[in-house]
């Protein structure tokens, strides 16, 4: 499809956000994020699209959001503080129902942590960050090659569902640079949000069967109104108990409607192994590596590597898991995803964690060790 | 005047949650009045607003509204005149939307010039959670968390505004109403960011604690203490203690308007593309 | 290209390392392998520790990060002991100075990097190139042609010609280097 080239995993979320068709960004620098925003500040006004560095990441949530109203695709992008800070306003994206994107670089943290050091700290923030439970979906690439076309379908998807999309990067493959070739199946589509069916009385906010209700652009006729107030079907706000549950039970349920679409989970030697390894982005390449090495020298081991890691694919690890001898689940963080593993085998597949917290990838090594140990 | 409101608001969702007295009904009238003399069609207007008593008036308008997070209204504002400019996008914020949580946002939209007209409900006290005091209270006022009196000096949101370079800064009242919709017409013409400062009254939460006994007599107060502006300059500075300017403050249309800037980026990048 | 080859370049910030190791990386690219390449920094842009590596294999390459380099320059330093245990045992480890009069082990190599820059060049900017030359003439990790291709397209316009010659210069002073560790083995 096209000539290999050097990119780096910073550099490709924004190729694959611009192929989407995203032509807005509002942000603030931070590392290991910065060279998103520099990207798109050299890139958006190529295309007739606007760049916006604004005074603090709060500013700019608010800023993509009101962008994504008119129509306008939209991203941001963040690291450690700066996720902090933004998520009082995705929570105001996901209870709206504004289509937008944020690519969170993940860094050391808590606070200012180790600025230019890799972690995955971030894998329950980005699930849970804002007050009240609020829906989105979090998608974690683990190559540059990856992180073009993920972060495209994250645009997609968030048109798609009306829904915050985040794109779960660390630092280590923001910063490095590799070798992308793309091929047809990494093509970004296009794809909008549906707008009002014409002829049919406009419900900015209406119970659909498929649980997204049609978004109408300001300045295109319809006039009705938007609130991070909890809102009736007409958009205006209510706190009527029935009405506050439906809005609610759909606003929260509708991307379980359509898992299907959402997740995707990538497997690796999954099906014969008894030691199945589950990771994801960077550290997943180090499991991808122990289990390249552990087969060639004939062990059974696997991996399942979550690329959508919320909504969590709890059935795909329960499938992979049955009958297994032990499951590892590889983090930089003191345990967060493996709480989700657990709650998928429920006990039926013993889980052992494998945490590094001094700022330094997990290695290989390191994984082939556990998984000798444990076989 | 029953006209325009038929016209301009949603009917259907009054009566509005604002008490007895308060100004705010005031400061949305003058607003669609201002509508009404621009002209400008209704589907092309964008209504942002904040939090509290005044971030509401948004959902009785009917314009494309959102009512926003505290303190972001005017980050939103940005983006939604930066990703369609056509839009005639106008802010609506409080004292603690504007000087407290959002005063951050509020500099850098002065500075900026992003062609947006707010309008700030300057009632000098937090309404909605009760009467805590605000960044704009008078020293020695009685707020819910200041039992013994404030202690606090209180910014001049329209010099904080000067200051921080809003190209059109004006002030207004809820008394005033004819001037008030006189400035918002003028702010909105003005090709770059104008604030509107209004000054305005909270009966409930504000006069009561401070020797209001109504709320017409919060309104005399803000007639016997707005001075014009024009007034003011002829006046000695004796004068004017403890008294206010009112009308327009401050205009420049020599720090050009973001987009037009924005506009050179955009050729910028073209001509580079090119090479 | 048979072997995995890890090639870390240790500098201060400011000394275009990190550009060094992006020519090589798009140098071993073209020449159809899979690269991956990372720095670090200090948060000083100019005048901290840098250090910036390749990784360059046939096969896919997941873990993106070296553990023990097989080739390891070092800009700042010429202290040899001290960076002999940070490679892996067949490594190769390149100091930017002149070799003292002890005998060196013989995977150790002294190129006068900021020599040439400085005084045959008269450009001390174009170290990181010499650098390049350096690493390629040492080890045939990439070609010349490949390597001086992705020269060009990385410095500036203006700058082309100079750059060429300090990737010369580099390869020239690594095959001298590689003479001379020849004729004092055969002697």
């Amino acid at each position: 499809m096209a000539e290999a080239k050097l990119l780096s995993g910073n550099d490709a979320c924004v190729q694959g956000a611009l192929a989407a068709g995203v032509r807005f960004f509002a942000g603030y620098p931070i590392t290991p994020s910065t060279e998103i925003a520099n990207a798109f500040a050299r890139e958006l006004p190529r295309r007739g699209g606007i760049f916006m560095q604004m005074e603090d990441e709060i500013a700019s949530m608010g800023a993509i959001i009101g962008a994504s109203c008119t129509g306008t695709k939209a991203v941001t992008a963040t690291s450690g503080p700066g996720f902090s800070l933004m998520q009082e306003n995705i929570g105001y994206a996901a209870i709206a129902e504004i289509p937008c994107v944020i690519i969170n670089v993940m860094r050391y943290g808590p606070s200012t942590g180790l600025p230019t050091s890799p972690s995955q700290g971030d894998f329950m923030q980005s699930r849970w960050g804002s007050h009240g439970d609020r829906p989105v979906i979090v998608i974690a690439p683990y190559t540059a090659r990856e992180a073009y076309r993920e972060t495209g379908r994250a645009v997609n998807l968030s048109e798609t569902y009306r829904v915050p999309v985040i794109v779960l990067m660390d630092e280590i493959l923001g910063h490095l640079r590799e070798r992308v070739e793309f091929r047809d199946e990494d093509l970004v589509q296009e794809i909008s949000r549906k707008g009002p069916e014409p002829g049919r009385p406009f419900l900015p906010y209406e119970n659909t069967e498929d649980g997204v209700p049609p978004f109408a652009d300001f300045g295109t006729g319809y006039r009705y109104h938007i609130t991070g107030l909890i809102h009736d079907e007409t958009g205006f706000p209510t706190n009527n108990p029935v009405e506050v549950d439906t809005t609610m039970r759909r606003v929260n349920g509708k991307l379980e409607l359509h898992r299907q679409d959402i997740e995707r989970t990538q497997f690796v030697d999954a099906d014969d192994a008894e030691i199945l390894i589950v990771a994801f982005g960077s550290v997943a390449r180090s499991a991808h590596e122990a289990v390249r090495t552990l087969r060639n020298e004939g062990k059974a081991v696997g991996m399942v590597r979550p690329i959508t890691v919320w909504p969590f694919p709890e059935d795909d690890i329960r499938t992979a898991a049955a009958g297994k001898k032990a499951i590892i689940v590889p983090e930089m963080n003191l345990g967060q995803m493996i709480g989700e593993v657990e709650r998928a085998v429920a006990g039926t597949v013993p889980v052992h964690a494998l945490n590094r917290i001094d700022g330094l990838l997990i290695t290989p090594h390191e994984i082939r060790d556990l998984v000798e140990d444990l076989l | 005047m029953g006209k325009i409101h038929e016209k301009y608001l949603r009917m259907d969702k009054m009566p509005h949650i604002w008490c007895a007295g308060c100004g705010n009904g005031i400061i949305m009238g003058a607003f669609i009045n201002a509508i009404d003399r621009l002209g400008y069609d209704k589907d092309e207007v964008a209504a942002v607003s904040g939090i509290g008593c005044s971030g509401r008036i948004t959902g009785y308008m009917d314009f494309n509204t959102i009512h926003t997070t505290h303190g972001r209204a005017l980050a939103f504002a940005t983006g939604i005149k930066l990703a369609k400019p056509r839009l005639k996008v106008f802010v609506f914020m409080g004292d603690g939307d504007a000087v407290a949580i959002g005063g951050n946002h509020l500099i850098h939209a002065c500075r900026r010039n992003l062609d947006m007209t707010a309008v700030i409900f300057n009632n000098h006290i937090y309404g909605m959670t009760g009467g805590q005091f605000s960044p704009t209270t008078f020293k020695n006022k009685n707020a819910t968390t200041a039992p013994y009196g404030t202690t606090d000096p209180d910014f001049d949101i329209a010099q904080l505004c000067i200051g921080a370079g809003a190209t059109y800064v004006a002030r207004g009242t809820s008394y005033h109403a004819r001037l008030l919709t006189d400035l918002i017409v003028k702010g909105a013409e003005h090709p770059g960011f104008s604030i509107i400062e209004v000054i305005t009254h909270c009966p409930v939460n504000f006069g009561r604690r401070n020797n209001f006994e109504s709320p017409a007599q919060m309104l005399l107060w803000q007639k016997e203490h707005g001075v014009a502006a024009r007034k003011a300059k002829t006046m000695p500075l004796e004068d004017m203690e403890g008294k206010f300017t009112i009308g327009e403050l401050y205009r420049s249309t020599e720090i050009p308007e973001y987009l037009e800037e924005y506009g050179r980026v955009i050729q910028a990048a073209n001509e580079e593309k090119k090479q | 290209m048979s072997k995995r080859w890890e090639v870390r370049l240790i500098g201060t910030g400011g000394q275009g390392i990190v550009t060094a190791s992006i020519i090589l990386a798009v140098s071993a690219l073209r020449e159809g392998n899979n690269v991956v390449q990372s720095q670090n920094y200090g948060p000083e842009v100019r005048g901290g520790y840098s250090t910036a590596y390749v990784i360059a294999s046939e096969s896919s390459i997941l873990y993106p990060k070296i553990d023990r380099p097989n080739v390891l320059l070092v800009m700042t330093s010429t202290d040899y002991e001290k960076y002999l245990h940070e490679i892996d045992e067949d490594g190769m480890l390149i100091l930017n100075g002149e070799p003292g009069p002890e005998r060196m082990p013989d995977n150790v190599y002294f190129i006068p990097i900021t020599n040439i820059a400085h005084d045959e060049l008269e450009r001390p900017i174009t170290a990181n190139i010499v650098c390049v030359g350096a690493v390629v003439g040492l080890t045939g990790m990439v070609s010349e042609a490949a390597a001086l291709a992705a020269v060009e397209e990385h410095v500036p316009a203006k700058a082309v010609k100079i750059n060429r010659r300090a990737f010369i210069l580099g390869v020239r002073a690594a095959r001298e280097a590689l003479a001379q560790r020849e004729a004092s083995a055969t002697s």
